[in-house]
């Protein structure tokens, strides 16, 4: 790999591309948040990637889809194949694992991972992810955005750090049992969410920056946890309200030793 | 097949500061950690370390020709490990610390005595996969017990998943 299209991001530390190259990591859902954090982690060096989409790309994506065109659209390329194109583009030499499926029917590449990034859209799809990615000690970062009222609309979003020896979404309370029957009463109701670009761009970054900090350490703060709030009026990401006003202790959902396959046992 | 072997950095930082520990006579302190087998998944194997049983003070035994050397009810609470981790495919990994920087791997004494622990551990804990772990102060290296060959086999990635990420790939300074 060319040193001179690294050195300035060297200041990440002397060992810095080494650790990034060797650093799996997964991408479940390539569309609008998705597509920015594979094309950001391309840039940086990143060479082993686990993909999962099983969708198309369709003329509606086109407002946010990165590396996205007409040509795709019209040819109905799946979001995978855009993906692995920007990868390749910029590192020919990747390791692409491409699963065209609902990570859920196929999670078996998703276990070599050491950094799953989840970009879907509802609350049960997000907790999933983080049950499986907990048991087989997998750092689990959530992007979402949303859109609500009309009068005028506002752009709200998170990104969420759960790491295995850390609290996890419930313990921040961005997952709560009051929010997964809300969304399961809904169920068939959503429509067509609004996405824009420029919001899952902030999300985007501001989820491949914690994943460079959990890789390379280049902060020093040696974060296990993150819980940050996107206001898209204001234009601010902020640590929750939630996380900032409280001190974590030992996760009560997920014990350290219910990891691995899960099993029956003889009682 | 290849293995990788991942353990939390809590757990991690709380082996390498018990194995610190200066003792009264012993020149090293040495553990066991449980480590979970999962299922083999498109030709990668994961064992997943997540409990630590330090050798309490009193069962190590004089001995100046080792590091350390320990004793019988040291060894029957690693057994029973082995055999209660049948159900669960947890397996028993010896673990002890060389203080210095970068790459290590077994010492004369090492490469000597600890190929005996496991096949003692596979005999009554057959579903698991146990081995030894030696680390450094900045690096580590594993082994597993391969029933087939008999014999210990290198890990090739021990991989520290906590803030930050630490991947301990075999024979590299990391």
């Amino acid at each position: 790999m060319s040193t001179e299209r690294f050195k300035r991001q060297s200041f990440l530390g002397a060992n810095s591309q080494d650790q990034i190259a060797r650093t799996v990591i997964g991408v479940v859902g390539l569309g609008g948040g998705g597509s920015h954090i594979v094309q950001q982690l391309a840039h940086i060096g990143f060479q082993n990637f686990v993909l999962y989409d099983d969708d198309v790309v369709e003329d509606s994506n086109l407002n946010r889809l990165i590396g996205g065109t007409a040509v795709d659209e019209r040819s109905m390329s799946q979001k995978l194949y855009v993906a692995r194109r920007m990868i390749f583009g910029l590192q020919p030499q990747a390791n692409v694992v491409g699963v065209p499926s609902k990570w859920q029917q196929d999670p078996s590449a998703l276990q070599r991972c050491n950094i799953v990034f989840g970009c879907m859209e509802t609350l049960l799809a997000r907790s999933e992810l983080e049950v499986f990615t907990r048991r087989y000690l997998i750092h689990y970062i959530d992007i979402g955005m949303d859109v609500h009222g009309d009068n005028p609309p506002v752009i709200g979003g998170q990104v969420v750090l759960s790491s295995p020896d850390g609290p996890c979404m419930r313990c921040v309370r961005f997952l709560t049992d009051e929010g997964l029957t809300d969304e399961a009463a809904r169920y068939g109701d959503a429509g067509d969410r609004p996405q824009v670009v420029w919001p899952n761009g902030v999300l985007a970054s501001t989820a491949v920056g914690i994943a460079i900090d959990l890789v390379t350490g280049w902060t020093r703060k040696r974060r296990n946890f993150d819980y940050l709030v996107y206001d898209g009026t204001r234009g601010t990401v902020k640590p929750s309200l939630y996380i900032q006003k409280r001190e974590f202790g030992p996760c009560p959902h997920f014990p350290t030793d219910a990891i691995g396959d899960p099993r029956f046992t003889e009682l | 097949m290849t293995t990788e072997i991942r353990i939390p950095r809590g757990l991690y930082e709380a082996v390498l500061a018990d194995l610190r520990r200066p003792h009264d006579f012993a020149f090293e302190r040495v553990g066991f950690l449980k480590g979970r087998l999962c299922s083999p998944q498109r030709d990668q194997r994961l064992i997943l370390l997540h409990d630590y049983r330090p050798v309490s003070d009193e069962h190590y035994r004089p001995d100046d020709t080792v590091g350390a050397n320990i004793g019988e009810a040291a060894m029957s609470t690693a057994m029973k490990a082995a055999f209660d981790g049948r159900a669960t495919c947890d397996g028993v990994f010896h673990v002890h610390l060389h203080d210095e920087d970068g790459f290590t791997g077994m010492s004369r004494v090492d490469a000597r005595e600890l190929p005996k622990l496991p096949p003692g551990f596979a005999s009554i804990g057959k579903t698991a996969v146990h081995g030894v772990v030696i680390l450094s102060k900045n690096h580590g290296s594993a082994w597993e017990y391969s029933t087939d060959e008999k014999r210990l086999v290198e890990v090739p990635r021990i991989v520290v998943v906590g803030a930050p990420l630490a991947i301990f790939d075999k024979r590299r300074l990391w």
